[in-house]
């Protein structure tokens, strides 16, 4: 063996970690160089060295109490950990977990809201319709069949007729100026309503003959109620007596209201029906919409706004006709000065409807004639301003 | 053969014991830890040279060994296993600590020599005094994994297999861990020995 392997098998054979031969091997050459003899013996004196420091001896005492202490730790521990748990699953529950509470506690909170809302909103929808219902019923609907019996003959026949027809039911005579009526009705088309002033009035005449002075407040129509179908978007809504000759409609629902100011004897229109800007049908709810009409005499005429675009041209004739009528049949004294305007809004729609100059011209023509007749200054103003302003529409 | 040094007395019922903690019963638990808490104590004292960490150390040592008993595999030393434990803490317990320990913080009475001290006379009493004092102060400076294995070669006299068990390391490691701690230990003190 050489002395550069004994360098590396010196610690092995000092530990006893060599077999038999190796470490026979390493005591005949111990025997023979005292350089690595040497190296043994500092190993040696090494560990002599290190085991010659003692430990202190402890007293007996440490030794008795050392076990139980080791217990005592062990059960209180076990305590504090039992007791560690509990607590930790408490206060992850309840105190430790305020990001999930709140999450929790939102999202409960809006179902809540939801549901209750939901709730909320079925049972006002059904309310409304329950009262609605109710009033017509207990008000109209007895108030006709009573009066039915009291009217005359020619009356009768002519409901006789309507019915047969499967249209609408009808009774009545010649309404009082501030009267309204209110029925329910299937919604009417725009040429369906454009139509009420002339339709209402030859019934109003039909019937109107037959009737006294008492009926004369009592003038109701009922129409058959619309079969509720899914997929129609409105089925149901009030209207006045001014629809009472129409046919069963297919737009959406509108609440009709007219009234005329006892006040200032004019004609005028309100919107004064108490409705809900939403009504309930089935378990749908929708936005209605409010129409008004003008009431000139027995006719009825829709009220044009500068934002009825999308009213059909018939209906523009019909309620410039209406008027025109209206101006013929009054003496210049009684001219209602909403009719000029009505007259110049409805030029002015079917001109941008039908892009037909001569009918904006007829306008100009009529306007100017009832700028001749009238005697009010004021007025006389006004029309000029409005036909300066058709004309430029012409122009233009 | 590997676990020769920790060979339990036949006359130890330590299989019940074990048996029996493992179920819950701490009173046999306490007859174990009677049994081992020298060996586990001093083994944390030459690690630490503190009374107070190796008290800490030997108690927690138990302890752990006591919540870990269903890890404990029958068969193997019981004693062993608690070195092992033992010796993980201790090793954390340095490198957390950084532990070097200085001569004021070494307990009275233990650079006592083996020999008789009285038969020596004064100026070799010091050169040994000197010398034990020189060997502490550089076993406390080895790193402390080879502080564990030199201090579980020489005190505990464990072969290099149940030194590579007790630490969970190769014996390769234990090898070169064990050379170097001693060649470093030679170089320092040169002059002494």
């Amino acid at each position: 063996m050489k002395c550069e392997d004994f360098d590396k098998l010196v610690h092995l054979y000092f530990d006893g970690e060599l077999d038999a031969g190796k470490s026979k091997e390493i005591e005949e050459h111990l025997l023979t160089c005292q350089n690595c003899a040497a190296k043994l013996q500092e190993l040696k004196k090494l560990e002599e060295s290190a085991k010659s420091i003692r430990m202190p001896e402890l007293s007996p005492d440490y030794w008795k109490t050392f076990a139980e202490r080791v217990r005592n730790e062990i059960i209180l521990r076990r305590r504090k950990s039992i007791w560690a748990r509990l607590k930790s699953g408490w206060e992850s529950f309840f105190f430790y977990s305020p990001v999930k509470l709140r999450i929790a506690a939102g999202i409960a909170s809006i179902l809540l809201v939801f549901i209750i809302g939901k709730l909320y909103w079925d049972y006002r929808g059904k309310e409304l319709e329950k009262i609605r219902s109710e009033k017509m019923e207990k008000v109209l609907i007895p108030q006709t069949q009573q009066k039915v019996e009291a009217l005359a003959p020619a009356v009768k026949e002519s409901l006789q007729v309507a019915e047969q027809k499967e249209e609408t039911t009808f009774t009545g005579s010649k309404m009082s100026p501030v009267e309204e009526k209110i029925v329910q009705v299937p919604t009417p088309s725009e040429s369906a309503i454009s139509s009420i002033g002339e339709k209402g009035e030859e019934k109003a005449k039909q019937i109107g003959e037959g009737t006294n002075s008492e009926h004369k407040k009592a003038i109701t129509v009922t129409a058959e109620r619309p079969v509720i179908e899914k997929g129609v978007t409105a089925n149901l809504r009030t209207v006045t007596q001014a629809e009472m000759a129409m046919k069963p409609p297919s737009l959406p629902e509108t609440i009709l209201y007219v009234q005329k100011s006892p006040e200032d004897k004019r004609i005028r229109t309100t919107s004064g029906i108490p409705v809900s800007p939403r009504i309930s049908i089935g378990d749908k709810s929708q936005p209605i919409e409010i129409l008004r009409f003008y009431r000139l005499d027995n006719n009825w005429v829709r009220a044009l706004t500068e934002k009825d675009t999308l009213v059909e041209a018939d209906t523009l004739k019909k309620v410039i006709s209406c008027w025109k009528e209206y101006f013929e049949k009054k003496p210049v004294s009684e001219w209602a000065p909403e009719g000029f305007s009505q007259i110049i809004i409805g030029y002015q729609l079917l001109f941008l409807k039908t892009r037909d100059q001569s009918a904006l011209q007829e306008g100009i023509e009529l306007l100017d004639k009832y700028k001749t007749s009238v005697t009010d200054q004021k007025i006389k103003e006004e029309l000029s301003q409005k036909i300066a302003e058709l004309e430029a529409l012409k122009k233009k | 053969m590997v676990e020769k040094r920790f060979k339990t007395g036949t006359e130890e019922p330590e299989g019940k014991l074990i048996a029996r903690a493992k179920k819950g019963d701490i009173y046999s638990f306490e007859r174990l830890v009677e049994k081992y808490q020298k060996k586990i104590y001093y083994l944390a004292l030459r690690m630490t040279r503190s009374h107070e960490a190796a008290d800490d150390l030997a108690q927690e040592s138990f302890i752990k060994a006591f919540y870990s008993l269903k890890s404990f595999k029958e068969g193997y030393s019981f004693c062993a296993w608690v070195y092992k434990i033992c010796m993980n803490l201790t090793i954390n317990y340095l490198k957390r600590q950084k532990f070097t320990i200085s001569e004021s913080q070494i307990p009275q009475g233990s650079l006592e020599l083996v020999e008789d001290m009285g038969k020596a006379d004064a100026s070799e009493q010091l050169i040994r005094d000197e010398l034990t004092r020189k060997i502490e102060s550089e076993i406390d400076h080895l790193p402390a994994e080879f502080r564990a294995v030199f201090i579980l070669k020489t005190y505990e006299e464990l072969s290099y297999e149940e030194i590579a068990n007790t630490l969970k390391i190769s014996k390769g490691t234990v090898m070169s861990r064990l050379f170097r701690a001693r060649e470093r230990l030679q170089k320092s003190l040169k002059g002494y020995l």
